[in-house]
């Protein structure tokens, strides 16, 4: 008679681990059979077993009990937040082009209105003193489109910036009033002078005036040899009591850093000194007075006879003169 | 055979796979299959696909889940660590 069993532990953990392998084995086989064969069995079936799984889903999604309402409103919560964050980053986004382009176009509008009241045309910087050197703009008009040396670039309607000192058939580059060393005159509003203007650099002049003359901040200067040229205004003085003169430091009111746009003058700032101005009045008044020369051929009495008036040449201010 | 704790969370895993909150749900059946033989998940499997209809064509969930299940099973104890005594660490 056998009195004790040959399965061993170890043998009794190997067969049992081989069973449960042969029960999942049949199991699988079994199940994937059915659904094979018969899906529709295998779909009753599992309906009927997810069916707890199903309603509870349910009454999370769908219940107006205290715990799903929670959970869900706190989901929903916080996909509107989500969608919250989206719409106003995409709000804002739109904004800010919506800004952009509503101040191009103002920049633009400014430019054609100045354009046409002034003979101007518009042109896009293409660089500027942060990656040119010194003080100088590039914009992308040449003289393909008309531009000129010495023509004068304008930002707004009446805001002169610079003059255009180089040209090429595309692209110009416009000296602005602030590059070291340059030299002008402007007449400060306030005070009501002249004062001779120097460029400083980095988007500075300078003007120079005597002690005793009220100079503030805020006051506006124009650059009178360019018509129309309202420079910029006073930013800052500088004023020692013990020194003879005193200096008031002038900025754009427009970044030049910011220009997009400017606007090209048509026909070049000419500066005339005192002596040039006063000959061309002295000539144009000259001219004003001068007698009509067909008048003086009729009643012309030299022994050189009596000339057509077609072939009288033109009486000069010495033959005026002399007559006289 | 199970434990209170596997029940508990086989339970939980059927449960986001039916609401289809696969984001909690893969992460767990991962832990799952790490942690057990998880042949159950097969089972979980096939009675899904039977659920959608998947019978009619491919029970993909059903073969995907076979595949790592096995895949798992079968490379598990080559990454067993071992004490100077033979023991797996668990």
């Amino acid at each position: 008679m056998k009195m004790y069993s040959s399965t061993t532990k170890g043998s009794y953990r190997h067969s049992s681990a081989k069973s449960q392998w042969r029960f999942w084995v049949f199991l699988i086989l079994g199940l994937f059979g059915l659904g094979f064969l018969f899906p529709w069995l295998m779909t009753t079936i599992a309906t009927i077993l997810l069916y707890p799984f199903h309603a509870t889903t349910l009454w999370v999604k769908t219940s107006e009990s205290f715990l799903p309402s929670y959970l869900r409103s706190q989901s929903e919560l916080v996909a509107e937040i989500e969608t919250l964050k989206t719409e106003l980053a995409t709000e804002v986004g739109t904004q800010q082009s919506i800004k952009r382009l509503l101040e191009e176009n103002m920049q633009l509008r400014a430019m054609a209105k100045a354009g046409a009241a002034e003979d101007r045309f518009v042109a896009r910087v293409i660089s500027r003193p942060g990656t040119l050197s010194y003080d100088v703009l590039q914009i992308d008009k040449g003289s393909r489109d008309g531009v000129v040396i010495g023509a004068p670039v304008y930002t707004g309607i009446d805001t002169v910036v610079g003059i255009v000192v180089h040209v090429t058939d595309g692209y110009s580059f416009v000296d602005l009033f602030t590059s070291p060393g340059f030299l002008s005159t402007a007449f400060i509003f306030g005070p009501n002078v002249f004062s001779p203007i120097e460029g400083m650099g980095g988007g500075v002049a300078r003007v120079k005036l005597p002690q005793g003359v009220p100079l503030a901040t805020g006051q506006l200067v124009i650059l009178p040899g360019v018509s129309t040229g309202i420079y910029g205004e006073i930013i800052g003085v500088q004023n020692e009591p013990t020194q003879p003169e005193q200096y008031g430091y002038i900025t754009s009111p427009v970044s030049i850093s910011s220009l997009l746009y400017v606007s090209v003058g048509k026909e070049v700032a000419e500066v005339r000194d005192d002596i040039q101005i006063d000959e061309t009045i002295r000539k144009e008044i000259r001219a004003s007075l001068r007698v009509s020369t067909s008048t003086i051929a009729e009643f012309s009495t030299t022994t050189a006879g009596w000339l057509s008036a077609s072939e009288t040449p033109a009486l000069t201010e010495e033959d005026i003169e002399m007559a006289e | 055979m199970f434990s209170l704790i596997r029940i508990g969370i086989f339970l939980l895993l059927t449960w986001l796979i039916m609401a289809q909150l696969f984001v909690l749900a893969v992460p767990l059946a991962i832990y799952y299959v790490l942690l057990y033989p998880a042949f159950e998940l097969i089972v979980l499997a096939i009675i899904y696909d039977g659920y959608y209809f998947k019978f009619y064509e491919v029970p993909e969930a059903s073969l995907l889940v076979l595949a790592i299940v096995v895949l798992v099973n079968f490379i598990k104890p080559r990454l067993l660590m071992y004490t100077k005594d033979n023991a797996p660490i668990s």
